[in-house]
């Protein structure tokens, strides 16, 4: 199958993932039905696992995998979860993308990746403050067009 | 606890109408609770979502 990613845009992400410290997992949902993207999704995501082996792939269907797909509240396909890596066991770090991280979106996707290899979320002091006060679950969705 | 999700509107249109999505990028907080337009300053937002989280 012809690369999505060529090889300039794939020597830029080995660029940036040289400053990976923890190891990251994606885990990617797809599914059977009605999935336009899945494909293709799967394709990049593929692609961009290979480039360095800190980032790591595993692949599930929301269907056949709805135990983990709740866990992770997963209700769409393709969805993608940026999840940190603890020897084999995957830290949840509230970060997902649901649809095709292409076009302007594919820089979304490479800096989550950077951001859950730091664990280091950037924000100011005074947001850390406010919302380790949290009582109830926070659920934001950034609603975006990646052409 | 918190959950940060980037939806394409364009894949997921029903989703993007339900809240009501005309621009990009609309954050959206907890299903309707709250909702930003544009790509708005940390500061904002932290207001933003604790205004939702009163509602």
């Amino acid at each position: 199958m012809e690369k999505l990613l060529n090889q300039e845009v794939a020597g830029q992400i080995k660029q940036a993932f040289d400053n990976l410290t923890n190891p990251v997992q994606i885990l990617y949902f797809g599914s059977q039905e009605n999935c336009d993207y899945c494909a293709e999704t799967l394709q990049l995501l593929t692609e961009v696992s290979e480039i360095d082996e800190r980032v790591s792939l595993s692949t599930y269907d929301l269907a056949a995998d709805s135990a983990l797909a709740a866990k992770f509240q997963v209700d769409k396909a393709p969805a993608i979860i940026i999840a940190g890596k603890d020897g084999e066991e995957i830290l949840d770090l509230g970060i997902q993308f649901s649809g095709i991280p292409s076009g302007y979106e594919f820089s979304t996707l490479i800096n989550d990746i950077l951001l859950a290899s730091a664990r280091d979320s950037g924000l100011s002091a005074e947001t850390r403050e406010y919302l380790k006060t949290l009582e109830k679950p926070l659920h934001m969705q950034v609603f975006v067009t990646p052409t | 606890m918190i959950r940060a999700e980037a939806v394409d509107a364009a894949e997921f249109p029903d989703l993007a109408n339900q809240f009501r999505v005309q621009g990009v990028p609309q954050t959206v907080i907890n299903a309707g609770k709250g909702s930003a337009v544009g790509a708005i300053p940390e500061g904002r937002m932290l207001a933003e979502i604790k205004n939702a989280l009163q509602n």
